[in-house]
């Protein structure tokens, strides 16, 4: 597919690692692959092979889907509305 | 706030900007995670937020806005969401501040004598209540004079 990657580092204490995950879920099928690597302070994205016509705000959409589930997910643990 | 390059004493938020994206660096202390969030939440709708931790106790925003814009605009957005920030830390604090209260009174709601609530009082009140005169006669139904 295209020649397109990017590397996305996730700190844990701003971003829910099951929402990062949930993110590369939702955006696998529009990639050739998204690996999540899963360190003590950081989950790491990479990114690889999406429709250059998306151009880089491809990753941009693609971190404000982990921050939007993070937040969510927070709020609804602490028993509040999402 | 301002500009990282043009200082000024009293400023509270310093930001930056590489002409694309307008970012700043926030104090925890001050501005808890949970008001960054609630400021996030908002704005992810009309523009790209990244957040990363560049030290202990600090968090960066980053700002892109999802349609091109010029340096006013993303000196506009980086001062609504330092309001927003604002706004979400006051909440917050009122929050804190008032939970003792709400605690109070949702205690006080479900443990209430529930043999004589307000409702009941009320409704006592108002069976024991003698029927006032009518001379309207508004308590008589329509149809009994009219048909």
């Amino acid at each position: 597919m295209a020649d397109t990657s990017a590397v996305i580092s996730f700190h844990r204490s701003l971003y829910l690692p099951e929402a990062v995950r949930g993110a590369a879920d939702a955006y696998r099928d529009y990639t050739d692959g998204i690996e999540v690597e899963e360190g003590p302070e950081e989950v790491v994205v990479t990114l690889r092979g999406w429709d250059p016509g998306y151009g880089d705000a491809f990753v941009d959409h693609f971190a404000n889907h982990a921050l939007f589930q993070t937040i969510v997910t927070t709020r609804e643990r602490l028993g509040g509305l999402a | 706030m301002s500009d990282a390059n043009g200082g000024d004493e009293l400023e509270v938020l310093t930001w930056g900007t590489d002409g694309r994206t307008v970012s700043f660096t926030l104090s925890e202390e001050l501005y808890p995670r949970d008001a960054v969030y609630g400021a996030a939440y908002i704005f992810v709708g009309k523009c790209f937020v990244f957040l990363t931790r560049p030290g202990e106790g600090q968090i960066e925003v980053r700002l892109r806005p999802k349609e091109e814009t010029d340096r006013a605009g993303l000196e506009g957005l980086a001062g609504e969401f330092a309001n927003e920030l604002l706004n979400q830390v006051v909440r917050q604090r009122v929050g804190e501040s008032t939970a003792q209260i709400r605690e109070y009174y949702m205690a006080k709601a479900f443990f209430a004598d529930s043999s004589q609530t307000s409702i009941d009082a009320l409704l006592a009140e108002l069976d024991a209540e003698e029927l006032q005169e009518d001379p309207l006669e508004i308590s008589v139904p329509w149809e009994e004079p009219n048909g």
